[in-house]
């Protein structure tokens, strides 16, 4: 047992299952949650991109230098009390221009929701209708103001997202990467193993029974495995997730379908052996029971083959649930790795250059399936140590 | 040639044959939902509607639909498409070179780059370019395809713009059949890299488990000792002997590059019957669907079935034992 | 788990402050900066100038983004991304255009089923939703919030169509009003006491309708916000028709291409059009409602339908049987290397009128490159159903009117005059209409178009009982043609609206027609003439030279199109 832990990827495997199982709890908020800007970097790259700015505005004027590049949004919002006699003018110091973001008169009370990416912003301050309403709200570096007039109480929120945020950026809809990274992690194995969990039980029934009735069922059972194995994988998939919804479990299940025939091959080939062997004959001379004989002899005798082709067989379900997320027929609310790649490759990461969008979800699967590809591997060395050169992938 | 072996590898390819196609019928009519709510608009009325399905056969009795579809799949006359109506046989064709030479293209490539770093990682055993060449084996066959291609389309189509972005011919494309040709091949070169570098990797690891078992017997030693140069025992002898099971396992990695077309036309916007097919699958279209999945299991049938006949010409205990490989 | 506490979250917070909002008329103006153009008569422009039109396929949208940057399209429409329209407005070397659009969103409530069967809790959900937020975090802005039936664009739609109703205090009162209550959990308990169970609400997949998941997600959180426990299913759209064609709902959202009469809400809301295959899916069933909808449908002339029009809207925002969300803004990006390009308030850049008139800028004439997102596949006119065929055949067939690029309104295209006249007596009284064409026209292979070609186009469309077309012509009873270029069309009943749907259909040639021996396997491309003509004999202002399936449509221009030549020259 202490073997195994000093396997590197064992090690990896246990940590992965910690992270994907542990740290969305330490996280708060949904990784749905729009936290930013769309298409913000890292936090750690360029500096000279501003990162989020929030600021209460409770006094009449409230002043600011800005150093950076305008901010990704400009939005103000919050109650602003006053004298339904006075005037009240909510007016944006730039160090070129003043821009009059409101002028309100006639109620008590006054609700303040504006947003720089509203056309009837955008309209109401003469900007152009299409483009970025901040780069004119921040035209320079420099002294930067809002003023309130004619107010006697106000609680505004100034919030200004910029174009760093989150420790892997944020993607087309200002999600936060890193967040959706690790419940990417949890969907990744949770498909990956139950799917093939699934299949290995499906593999062993079917293997046991052809491997011991032989006959007319073998031929049957194996026949179904010669005609699932001459299907294009991955056609067949996506013919399976057009038709069938796409939640986590039928997505599962579809998967685990197409991936217990040789698991069955060869839990079948290994009956066949331990059949004819002089000991089960004997058991059979004995009148001990199929039953019996299946389970304590057979089904004990196939578990190390069992559990090596779990480990071999996770890495090709990740993959092909990633290849059918990437091609959009996955469910849309369900956060996973191939669901990145998709929404990076149909939203724009190109046009954006946005790299943080690409490298962590495929990487990760690149990891998760080196991990379980070497764990597979170790075990079967465990089981027949022959195996340990001149295996082929 | 063991005739009666024959005959049973083709039945046995037709059994599937018939099970892809029953699978097929039934797969699309289970689907839920109306197949012509894609196509309406608001514009049409209840008898407009009932043209439209009348027009496409739905009224009809299952089992007449089904005799209708299996006589169309036999002899390749699928009907017309629901969306584009026009003759889903057509469209395929126009699609299916796009596929095949790309399939080809990389099918060739990367065998032929596998097989030598195969061959290069089993005569230096225990030296830095097996391991080199088994960790790279190792690490390309465990990557997301459409993951390389993505990043490969990011680097070097818009980082620096050297390959194009999408499509397999410049707008307006060029005038001569050379100049066509060389834009052709300038489009395709990141699809059938990356295809390339996807299906290297098994080929590498394969072909060195076989050199290395070869390069042990008896008459590469004999050889050896008569002094031959290396260079014939390994090309002259050695790859002879394992030039069987390469083309079995040639045949036998169709259908992997079938699932690869799929993606690699989706993610450089190629068109070809991969593109097809998810069009079809996400725009309901039954006969382009069913017409574009059958095709592409026709392919890996066929393929199976000739891999099969090579195996059994090669080694004689195949054609006994047959299917318990 | 997480989604929930969030919700609850929201409430709570809207709690303390919900006061009162300051409720904005929503009034977008031609005002915009990129617009320059004159007003002109568009009766009067000459053109094509351009000899070819290349639409090139780029289905990808990042390749089209990137294509339009290095200088390879010279017109791009219909930009969907936000991240894509702020990019390439920062391109110099771009024009950018925006126009309100023919989409538009809706939440779709089932009348018919409980809580969605009392038109107050109809309005309150109309009031909870918060459109403004949803435009700004999913579009950047580049959506207009709706409070109409009918989309903005539209010279029929109430100009106040962009009121901003948001306001969950009174959406709150006005449940209270109606005897429902709160539950500790923030749920809404119905007047009888009881929590009102699981709403569902359907969502296309994202393949259909890339967005949709996350707009239902905040329609969601907005309903959840006033106490409606609403739930977000996706599920395949096909199966979604299906089960709003049952009534098999509670809630659904989906977007509609509208057109730009108003004759359209009869399909969608009068109670007669509540049956199997109806598009009132949402079982709208209101008294009131039904008269005013069926005095637009069968209006004898424009005036008695654009009150019946005015009435059937302030009706709708009473009786709410769904809910307006957003409409989509067209955006379309132009090569500054081209001159002459129209952009109105209503049409984008990527238009026929300059497609007519674009000139480049340095006078040396070459081909004019055009994005194509989708491929066309079929260019038989009966059959193509695409919006991408259509790009293509509807620049090479013409109907008799055409609608004018800045007021979207009639005006004559093959036919010079029309009129509209109710005759006859009794059960027979019916509309008639009066088409005068054009002399001297003729179709791009140079023959002569008449009166009789009309005629016998609408004669096979109603013939044939092509589906595309049935609804235009299932009411023409008989067709008239004269050698002094009249045309009538006498239809069975009375409606102002056979005007528009005789008047804008595509127009073939009779001799084509009348060689056609199979119109569904009609391929006009295909050389052998196997199930009728090759070629694409129209009257608009392109010719199809050749499509290369999945890389372009190369276009010429029409020689013998009616606007070629330019008027002031002649005249000198």
């Amino acid at each position: 047992m202490i073997s195994l832990l000093k396997r590197k990827s064992i090690i990896a495997f246990i940590a992965i299952c910690f992270i994907g199982a542990f740290l969305p709890m330490l996280l708060d908020g949904h990784p749905a949650d729009t936290v930013g800007a769309p298409f913000a970097r890292p936090i750690f790259w360029n500096s000279n991109l501003p990162a989020l700015v929030e600021m209460d505005i409770s006094t009449k004027e409230t002043s600011f230098e800005w150093r950076k590049n305008p901010p990704a949004i400009f939005s103000l919002s919050g109650t602003v009390k006053a004298n339904p006699t006075s005037e009240v003018k909510i007016v944006w110091h730039t160090p070129n221009k003043d821009f009059v973001l409101a002028t309100l008169i006639g109620q008590s009370l006054y609700w303040i929701n504006m947003d720089g990416r509203d056309m009837i912003f955008k309209q109401a301050l003469n900007l152009p209708l299409i483009g970025k309403s901040v780069e004119a709200l921040f035209p320079s570096k420099g002294k930067y103001s809002i003023t309130i007039d004619g107010a006697e109480n106000c609680e505004l929120k100034l919030y200004l997202p910029g174009q760093r945020q989150g420790l892997l950026g944020t993607d087309q809809r200002g999600r936060d990467v890193f967040r959706m990274l690790i419940y990417g992690i949890r969907t990744s194995l949770i498909v990956g193993i139950s799917a093939t969990i699934i299949a290995c039980i499906l593999g062993l029934g079917f293997g046991l029974i052809a491997g011991y009735t032989g006959g007319l069922t073998d031929a049957l059972i194996m026949r179904t495995v010669d005609i699932l194995l001459s299907i294009p994988t991955l056609p067949i998939l996506m013919v399976l997730a057009g038709i069938w919804g796409k939640g986590l479990w039928q997505l599962v299940l579809i998967l685990s379908i197409f991936s217990w025939m040789g698991t069955a091959r060869s839990v079948r080939s290994l009956v066949l052996t331990v059949r004819e062997s002089p000991w089960v004959e004997g058991l059979k001379a004995l009148g001990a029971k199929k039953s019996y004989i299946l389970r304590r002899h057979l089904v004990p005798e196939t578990a190390p083959i069992l559990l090596a082709n779990i480990a071999l067989g996770v890495p090709g379900v990740i993959l092909s649930e990633a290849a059918l997320a990437f091609l959009g027929l996955s469910d849309p609310r369900l956060i996973s790795w191939g669901r990145m790649l998709h929404e990076a490759h149909a939203f724009g990461a190109f046009t954006e250059g946005a790299w943080w969008l690409l490298l962590p979800p495929g990487i990760g699967i690149v990891i998760l399936c080196l991990i379980f590809m070497d764990t597979g591997r170790y075990l079967e060395e465990l089981i027949d140590p022959r195996l340990g050169s001149g295996k082929n992938v | 040639m063991n005739r009666k072996w024959l005959i049973r590898r083709i039945l046995s390819s037709l059994g599937v044959l018939a099970a892809v196609l029953v699978l097929n019928f039934v797969l699309f009519r289970i689907m839920p939902g109306d197949a012509i709510s894609t196509i309406i608009d608001p514009s049409f009325s209840p008898e407009a509607k009932a043209l439209l399905r009348e027009l496409y056969g739905l009224d009809k009795p299952m089992l007449e639909q089904f005799f209708i579809y299996m006589k169309q799949m036999l002899t390749f006359n699928f009907g017309l498409s629901f969306l584009s109506r026009r003759p889903v046989w057509q469209e395929l064709l126009s699609r299916l070179p796009s596929t095949l030479i790309l399939m080809s293209v990389s099918m060739v490539l990367s065998s032929i780059l596998g097989i030598w770093l195969g061959i290069k990682a089993a005569l230096n055993r225990g030296k830095f370019v097996e391991t080199l060449v088994l960790r790279l084996g190792a690490v390309a066959t465990s990557f997301p395809g459409f993951f390389v291609q993505l990043v490969l389309l990011m680097l070097l189509a818009r980082t620096f713009a050297i390959f194009p972005l999408r499509g397999s011919l410049s707008v307006p494309p060029p005038t001569g059949t050379f100049a066509i040709i060389l834009d052709y091949a300038w489009h395709m070169t990141l699809p059938v890299l990356s295809l390339t570098l996807m299906g290297f990797g098994g080929w590498a690891l394969y072909v060195r488990n076989l050199m290395v078992r070869v390069l042990g017997e008896d008459y590469v030693l004999m050889a050896r000792a008569r002094g031959l140069t290396e260079k014939r025992i390994v090309y002259g002898h050695a790859f002879r002997t394992i030039l069987p099971p390469i083309l079995t396992i040639l045949l036998m990695s169709v259908p992997g590059l079938v699932s690869g077309a799929v993606i690699t036309e989706s993610v450089f916007s190629l068109y070809g019957v991969g593109t097809f097919l998810l069009e079809a699958v996400s725009g309901h279209d039954y006969p382009s669907a069913g017409a574009a999945f059958y095709l592409l299991a026709l392919i890996t049938i066929i393929s199976n079935f000739f891999a099969d006949i090579v195996y059994g010409l090669v080694d004689p205990r195949v054609r006994i034992e047959g299917r318990n490989r | 788990m997480k989604r929930k506490s969030y919700a609850i979250k929201n409430i709570l917070r809207f709690k303390i402050t919900s006061l009162t909002i300051i409720t904005f008329i929503f009034l977008l103006v031609a005002a915009s900066t990129s617009y320059s153009e004159v007003r002109f008569d568009p009766q009067k422009v000459y053109g094509p100038r351009i000899d070819k039109l290349c639409m090139v396929i780029i289905r990808n949208s990042d390749a089209q983004i990137l294509a339009a940057q290095k200088g390879d399209i010279d017109i791009m429409g219909d930009m969907a991304l936000p991240s894509d329209i702020d990019r390439l407005s920062r391109d110099s070397r771009l024009t950018m255009s925006l126009a309100r659009g023919f989409h538009a969103f809706f939440l779709l409530l089932n009348n018919k089923a409980a809580p969605w069967d009392d038109k107050y809790v109809r309005q309150a959900a109309a009031q909870a939703i918060d459109r403004n937020n949803i435009v700004r975090t999913i579009y950047s802005g580049y959506c207009e919030p709706i409070n109409t039936w009918l989309p903005p664009v539209s010279p029929w739609a109430l100009p106040e169509s962009g009121k901003v109703i948001f306001d969950r205090k009174a959406a709150r009162a006005k449940l209270k009003s109606r005897g429902y209550s709160w539950n500790l959990a923030g749920t809404l308990v119905t007047p009888k006491g009881k929590v009102v169970p699981k709403l569902k609400l359907l969502t296309p997949l994202a393949r259909v309708a890339p967005t949709t998941a996350e707009l239902a997600e905040q329609i969601a959180d907005s309903l959840h916000a006033v106490g409606f426990p609403v739930e977000v299913e996706p599920m395949d759209f096909s199966a979604m028709i299906s089960k709003l064609d049952r009534k098999d709902y509670s809630l659904a959202v989906l977007a509609w291409g509208m057109g730009r009469n108003p004759d359209s809400l009869y399909s969608f809301y009068h109670s007669d059009m509540d049956v199997e295959g109806g598009y009132n899916v949402t079982g709208a069933k209101d008294k009131e409602l039904d008269e005013t909808l069926h005095r637009l449908r069968f209006a004898k002339d424009k005036a008695e339908a654009e009150k019946a029009s005015i009435k059937a809207q302030h009706l709708l925002t009473d009786v709410v049987p769904s809910v307006p969300i957003y409409s989509r803004f067209s955006v379309a990006a132009v090569s500054r290397k081209w001159k002459n390009v129209l952009t109105t308030d209503k049409i984008t850049a990527d238009n026929m009128w300059t497609l007519m008139m674009a000139e480049p800028v340095d006078g040396k004439m070459r081909t004019l490159n055009m994005v194509l997102a989708e491929e066309p596949r079929n260019m038989n006119p009966f059959v193509a159903s695409s919006a991408y065929s259509w790009q293509v055949l509807g620049m090479i067939y013409e109907g008799m009117i055409g609608s004018d690029p800045f007021t979207l309104e009639d005006m004559p295209a093959l036919a010079e005059s029309w009129s509209v006249k109710t005759s006859g007596s009794g059960e027979a009284t019916h509309t008639e209409l009066l088409f005068k064409m054009k002399q001297g026209l003729k179709w791009n292979d140079g023959s002569s178009l008449t009166a009789y070609d009309i005629k016998a186009t609408i004669d096979f469309l109603k013939k044939n009982k092509v589906p595309r077309f049935f609804d235009s012509v299932k009411d023409v009873k008989s067709v008239e043609a004269f050698d002094d270029g009249r045309l009538i069309v006498r239809m069975n009943n009375i409606s102002y609206w056979h005007l528009n749907n005789v008047g804008s259909l595509p127009c073939l040639p009779k001799n084509i027609i009348d060689k056609i021996k199979d119109w569904q396997n009609w391929n006009p491309l295909d050389k052998t003439g196997k199930s009728g003509p090759y070629g694409l004999i129209g009257s608009g202002p392109f010719m199809l030279e050749t499509y290369k399936p999945g890389e372009y449509v190369m276009m010429n221009k029409n020689v013998h199109y009616r606007m070629l030549s330019n008027p002031k020259r002649n005249t000198k």
